[in-house]
């Protein structure tokens, strides 16, 4: 994987590594002068080797996140990457005829095939070349092929082929059968043909088999010699000449490829620099000329260039700036016509020109056509392309995991937090006795850190080596997920990867553990020493705090009296920014500029319509509202502090529960907000955090109520007694615990609740086929002209089981809105039978339309209309990842929207130039089976097409009694020559579901490694309540506990907290998931809100047996503790 | 046995064992208490006071001898019986209080009746008549951090006395206390004793908590050096 939240990995490795070397060198020197605190630091750490190795465990659980979300990374780059090269192998670029990249339109041989002097001409330019170490003249093309033999039809058969000589360029290395004979393109007889292994299995084919192949209307009959073990696709190999013939193009090829310098692998790293070049001589330099004259020197095209630059990165962001100085100097040199050349690039410029309202219409469209004169031949950096693409899909299913991980994460610095409260709780004493020998407050927090940075490095490595594992192992699951569609995951991770995991688990742990020792080092010396409680904060020393620059200045001043310059002067430069600080974090905490900071962030997020600026804002605001309020009650109930912390901290937790539980029109709010992924974590968080604080400061109300339900059982009595007050004393780490268990029970359930809505979902098979049972595919070159009369006059079906036979036909064109440039898009044409019949809900319709179906009844009755697919139309939630694909949506509506005027959008027909316009009237609903599709009536395109087009795709509706797989082959065995594929839709959705099906487990598997940290808090703090309370346990033995009464007081007290923790996770989670799917109901009225209770029950158990688990060994050391032994320990 | 003897104690003998340090802890003690008694068990650090007070109270099995306590054998119990035992007849008082700091006077008071299966609302009561006992009824809902010294070892004693036990055991119960104080628990023991007939048996380094019990038990050594009415 090569990037990450677009970054550089190799910059996230060189960055974060050299930032974790610093760390350990800073440290290192602090350890070398700090000899004795360093000691002090370590010690501990074999002395109570249990305590440190769950504190290992705990601590390490960040780093395991991480590093499995980059091994999975790593595995998809490089399973794509080596799909590419076993794909492509040698081949770095292809030349083609035309501006394919332009549009997804199939076109005939005639039009795809250029004279094989072209291919001279150029290799004799590139004679010489260093870049380029072959070129190579060949014939790509795909075509439907039956296997006669078999009766197995294949609708894609590439057909390969290049010159014996070239053979070493189909894909990857020599053509050899699976014994490793070599297999040679001119040992083939006339009527022979190779076969590689894909497409031997989807034609069921053998050496001796018959293929017909599809070049026309009349098939061409071959033999099958060998089956090669190449390539990933169905491929076909034969020498260039046969091919030549076979196509009826004598001298003529449709692709030339080009292999860059270096291996497979190190030759895509020369591409930008081969294209460029290559582009350069393939441009027509008349046409580059006239289009530089149009933007030579024009001040609006090149302004509108920079501008847009500034907004981009990296190669296209160089590339415009380059192109814009290109354009102002005044002669037209190479490097400017090789960026004009640039295809990718000018559909940019074009883009750009249209949005900065570049002179008119007229002259854009002729700058546009004047592009597509640029080359006639086009330069394609394939392998690049596909690379990069896979690298996006790696990376997002990296940021997925990191994003879904956050809850593990966040709960794994909680529990480092918690572990140091722990241990200076544990040395309380000891630190008060440091202090009053006179070490200073730094002492302390070095002896932590060093202490912690010891675990650190321990639990990073742990995490790192798990997280190998654990990627390892989702790897496998997507691979078993996938296994249907032929993609073999190959397990690999990079050491680039494992240094970022580590550095960046070591460094979050770090920064964790600083933040920790800094705030547990700050106590008291005598309640220290004493083990008394921490006295509360005098009024001085807010006072201090605030006079704190005045008296530096002042401290500054004494220095400067003593001739002490230089401290003088660190006193004024550093003393003073940090006081100045310190009043500013003080406003923070205590709540004004919180509130002042979440009002300012609330009006921002209103404006800017974005979800998670506006409702941090008012979570900010609820917070610094609430410390207010905290600060002017301590002035009135001064000596009631307990009930000032319970009124305020009440109310910021209810605010913010009340806040994150309601939906947004609860608060009388119209406007829709933009929401991103990271919003699952923020809300998730806050909504947790409020419930927590609100159920901590009023246990004692709960907890009244549980005693006196169950305080009456006599012999349970002293047991719950002690059980339950116990926790209520230490309100603060009990509340740590039990956020820590429903952050990570929140995140689970939730994420099962919306998977079941999935499931729910899927259950309603009509909405997603629209009504239909089977699609059938047959080819360009020979399809079916009328499907549904074939079907009543074959013998081969039965014609009453097929109730209705629509027919769609598929043209890819270039759509564009208003004065935009031409996008690509692709435009159904579909019949009366698929009008009437498709029961495709719709998610907007326009004005005036009631019904789908009288949306639909208008496409069919009025010419021109047409309804787009959901992902045409943008989306106010992002949290979509669509990789690849046309480029056009359709502006003016979101997809959320209620309704639509009707909104014309150009069509043209890039081949043809066709152009005509067509009204969208709705928008399909999420259900519908389809993507990137405009649907109009096959009667609208016959009008506006200089040509005939027919449909290639037909959807079947059967009679009840018919099987849908019994009827699927008779269609196929029917129309075998036509090379018709038939697919059971309900079969295809549920193989589909059964791969969603395996990533869902796969996302709650990794959630739920957060129930360690939860558990491992527990056994934390269950450790540490042994000998914390052992003189306690002591004096109840002398009472009269029994050990049993001893150990059920802490197994009850463990799952007081832990049942706390994940009933409140497992209960909050359901209600944003409730609004979550009330929201989407009015998209996909099926759904309906599920409690998975299946799910739920697995977590809450798992959860509460771990926890039991953990918590059993503590409560038996402390059944075991000797009264008389205890009573004497101070 | 006498029916008056409360405590009988033969031939005690207990050693610690710590590492490769052996301690004879307790020689061979031989102690009778009479019911009513206030015993002062005196002597230096590491004579073997307290061990001998948590053998005698069931608080540690001794190695060897015979305890008896109201005609009941403490030797053959298990630990289980023992602790049975101390929560229906025996209360203890130590020199650091050691009340639970995490429940009220009042819950600190009713844990060993509740520990004995007294109904709730009926430890509660006793509770609060055991506070009152003490003069400690307005400081019932309060926890022990918010009591003064001489308050939180009045509680202490009232918890010590709360069901009613035939034996009060006290290690160091003014140890911790400054003299006006220590004078006020003293004088509650004195008072206890004389009008509820309660045995104590305290031990104590204070010669002014020696003279006001009843009796002084000196020890050295794991012996006992003098037994002085």
């Amino acid at each position: 994987m090569e990037k990450l939240f677009g970054l550089s990995m190799n910059s996230i490795a060189a960055c974060l590594g050299s930032v974790l070397i610093i760390v350990l060198f800073a440290l290192a020197l602090v350890a070398w002068r700090s000899r004795v605190m360093f000691k002090l630091g370590l010690r501990p750490i074999p002395r109570r080797r249990a305590q440190s190795t769950l504190i290992v465990l705990g601590l390490m659980l960040a780093t395991l996140i991480i590093t499995a979300a980059f091994v999975t990374g790593d595995t998809l780059s490089h399973t794509i990457r080596s799909l590419v090269i076993d794909e492509l192998g040698e081949i770095d670029e292809t030349i083609r005829l035309g501006s394919g990249g332009r549009s997804y339109a199939p076109r005939s041989a005639a039009e795809t095939f250029f004279k094989f002097s072209r291919y001279e001409e150029l290799a004799a330019q590139l004679s010489g070349y260093e870049p380029i170490d072959a070129i190579v003249p060949a014939i790509q093309e795909s075509i439907p092929a039956v296997n006669t033999t078999r009766r197995r039809s294949e609708r894609s058969l590439q057909i390969v082929a290049v010159r014996p000589e070239d053979a070493a360029f189909v894909g990857a290395g020599d053509l050899a059968d699976s014994t490793s004979n070599a297999l040679r393109l001119d040992d083939l007889g006339p009527h022979e043909v190779y076969l590689n292994a894909p497409a031997a299995e989807s034609l069921d084919a053998a050496p001796g088999d018959e293929l017909k192949l599809y070049t026309g209307p009349k098939p061409t009959t071959v033999y099958i010699r060998a089956i090669a073990t190449t390539g990933e696709n169905p491929q076909l190999f034969i020498s260039l000449k046969r091919a030549q013939a076979l196509f009826d193009q004598p001298g003529r090829i449709n692709i030339i490829l080009i292999s860059n310098v270096g291996d497979a692998l190190k030759g895509a790293e020369l591409t930008h620099e081969v294209t460029a070049h290559l582009r350069g001589l393939l441009t027509d330099k008349v046409v580059a000329a006239q289009i530089f004259e149009m933007l030579n020197q024009d001040s609006v095209a090149i302004d509108a260039l920079r501008e847009a630059a500034a907004d981009q990165r990296g190669n296209t962001q160089q590339d415009l700036l380059k192109l814009a100085d290109g354009l102002a100097s005044p002669k037209l040199t190479d490097e400017t016509r090789n960026l004009l050349a640039d295809e990718g690039l000018t559909a940019q410029v074009q883009s750009i020109l249209a949005n900065a309202d570049w002179r008119s219409q007229a002259a854009r469209d002729r700058l546009e056509d004047l592009f597509a004169d640029l080359s006639e031949l086009g330069v394609y950096d394939i392998k690049r392309d596909n690379l990069d693409q896979g690298e996006l899909a790696a990376s997002a299913f990296t940021t997925i995991f990191v994003v879904t991980g956050l809850f593990g994460i966040a709960a794994g610095l909680l529990l480092i937090f918690l572990i140091f409260v722990m241990l200076a709780a544990e040395r309380k004493s000891e630190m008060g006795m440091t202090r009053a020998i006179g070490g200073q407050r730094g002492h302390l927090v070095q002896m932590f850190v060093f202490e912690g940075t010891a675990y650190d490095l321990a639990a990073a490595a742990v995490g790192v080596a798990l997280g190998v594992g654990t990627g390892f192992l989702v790897a496998l699951t997507l691979g078993s997920a996938f296994a249907e569609s032929g993609l073999t995951i190959r397990p690999y991770m990079t050491g680039r990867s494992l240094i970022v995991s580590y550095s960046l688990g070591m460094l979050v742990t770090f920064a964790t553990v600083l933040f920790s020792a800094n705030r547990v080092s700050r106590l008291n010396i005598v309640a220290a020493i004493r083990d008394l409680p921490e006295p509360p904060h005098s009024p001085t020393h807010l006072r201090d705090r605030l006079l704190a620059p005045f008296t530096t200045i002042v401290e500054g001043f004494r220095h400067l009296r003593r001739w002490r310059i230089f401290r003088a002067l660190w006193t004024w430069i550093v003393g003073i920014p940090v006081s100045l600080l310190g009043i500013v974090w003080l406003g923070f905490t205590t709540g004004p500029l919180t509130l002042l900071l979440g009002l300012l962030m609330t009006l921002a997020g209103l404006q800017s319509s974005t979800g998670a600026t506006y409702s941090l804002g008012v979570s900010f605001a609820i917070i610094g509202a609430g410390l207010t309020l905290r600060g002017l009650l301590a002035l009135v109930l001064k000596k009631r502090p307990g009930l000032t912390d319970r009124i305020a901290f009440t109310l910021i937790g209810l605010g913010l529960t009340i806040f994150w539980s309601l939906p947004e029109d609860a608060f009388g709010l119209t406007q829709e907000f933009s929401y991103g992924a990271e919003m699952f974590f923020i809300s998730g968080i806050l909504l947790v955090a409020g419930a927590v604080m609100v159920v901590m400061y009023n246990a004692d109300l709960l907890l009244r109520a549980i005693l006196s339900l169950l305080g009456g059982a006599r012999h349970l009595a002293p047991v719950l007694r002690m059980a339950i007050a116990f926790p209520l004393a230490n309100r603060f780490r009990t509340g740590l615990t039990v956020g820590l268990f429903a952050i990570v029970v929140f995140s689970v359930i939730f994420m099962a609740t919306m998977f079941k809505v999935n499931e729910a979902y899927f259950e309603n098979i009509d909405a997603l086929t629209g009504g239909f049972d089977l699609r059938a595919n047959t080819n360009d070159t020979n399809p079916v002209p009328d499907l549904e009369s074939a079907i009543a006059s074959s013998p081969y079906v039965r014609p009453s089981d097929y109730e209705v036979v629509a027919a769609e036909s598929t043209l890819a064109v270039e759509m564009r809105q208003g004065n935009d440039r031409w996008k690509t898009y692709l435009v159904r044409g579909v019949d009366a039978a698929y009008l009437d019949n498709i029961g495709y809900d719709l998610a907007i319709k326009a004005e005036g339309y009631e019904t789908a179906e009288e949306v639909w009844q208008a496409v069919r009755d009025r010419p021109g209309y047409a309804v787009i697919d959901r992902y045409g139309v943008p989306s106010r939630q992002s949290t979509s990842i669509i990789i690849g694909g046309p480029e056009f949506r359709l502006e003016g509506i979101y997809f959320e929207d209620e309704t639509m005027p009707p909104m014309v959008v150009e069509v043209r027909e890039p081949r043809t130039g066709a152009t005509f316009k067509v009204t969208i009237i709705g928008v399909l609903a999420t259900e519908a089976y389809a993507a990137f599709n405009v649907y109009t009536s096959q009667a609208t395109l016959d009008h506006a097409l200089p040509f005939a087009l027919s449909p290639t795709t037909h959807y079947l509706r059967l009679a009840d009694s018919a099987d849908p797989k019994s009827a699927s082959l008779a269609l196929e065995n029917a129309f075998l020559k036509h090379g018709l594929q038939s697919t059971v839709l309900a079969q295809e959705i549920k193989d589909g579901q059964k791969s969603q099906r395996a990533i869902e487990y796969l996302l709650q598997g990794f959630l739920t490694l957060g129930l360690v940290v939860g558990v491992a808090a527990l056994g934390v703090i269950s450790t540490r309540a042994v000998v914390e309370r052992r003189q306690q346990i002591g004096m109840l033995r002398a009472l009269g506990f029994q050990r049993e009464m001893v150990a059920w007081s802490f197994m009850i007290e463990s799952s007081f907290v832990a049942l706390l923790g994940i009933g409140l996770g497992a209960a909050l989670a359901l209600i944003p998931a409730y609004h979550m799917i009330n929201s989407m109901t009015s998209d996909l009225p099926g759904l309906r809100f599920q409690v998975p209770w299946g799910v739920m029950s697995i977590v809450i158990g798992l959860a509460y047996g771990m926890a039991l688990l953990t918590t059993w060994l503590p409560a038996v050391q402390a059944s075991r503790v000797s009264p008389a032994e205890a009573l004497r320990y101070e | 046995m006498d029916d008056n003897l409360i405590i009988q104690a033969t031939s005690i003998h207990k050693t610690y064992h710590t590492g490769t340090v052996t301690v004879p802890a307790l020689r061979g003690i031989d102690l009778c208490v009479q019911r009513g008694e206030m015993v002062a068990v005196m002597g230096p650090s590491g004579c073997g006071k307290t061990t001998l007070l948590n053998c005698l109270s069931g608080l540690d099995a001794a190695d060897q001898g015979d305890i008896i306590i109201e005609g009941v054998s403490l030797s053959g119990m298990s630990d289980r019986e023992r602790t049975d035992y101390r929560a229906r007849r025996m209360g203890f008082v130590f020199q650091f209080y050691n009340l639970l700091p995490v429940l009220s006077a009042v819950e600190n008071v009713e844990l060993p009746l509740l520990v004995s299966g007294a109904r709730p609302r009926d430890a509660r009561a006793k509770a609060l008549d055991a506070l009152a006992q003490v003069g400690l009824s307005r400081r019932a809902n309060h926890r022990p951090s918010e009591l003064s010294g001489g308050e939180r070892q009045r509680t202490t004693i009232a918890r010590a006395l709360v069901n009613r036990p035939a034996i009060v055991w006290a290690d160091e119960p003014t140890g911790d206390l400054d003299s006006e104080t220590s004078k006020e628990i003293m004088d509650l023991l004195v008072r206890l004793n004389a009008e509820a007939g309660l045995t104590f048996i305290l031990v104590t380094h204070d010669k002014g908590v020696g003279a006001r019990c009843a009796r002084i038990v000196r020890m050295r050594d794991g012996l006992i050096e003098n037994d002085s009415k």
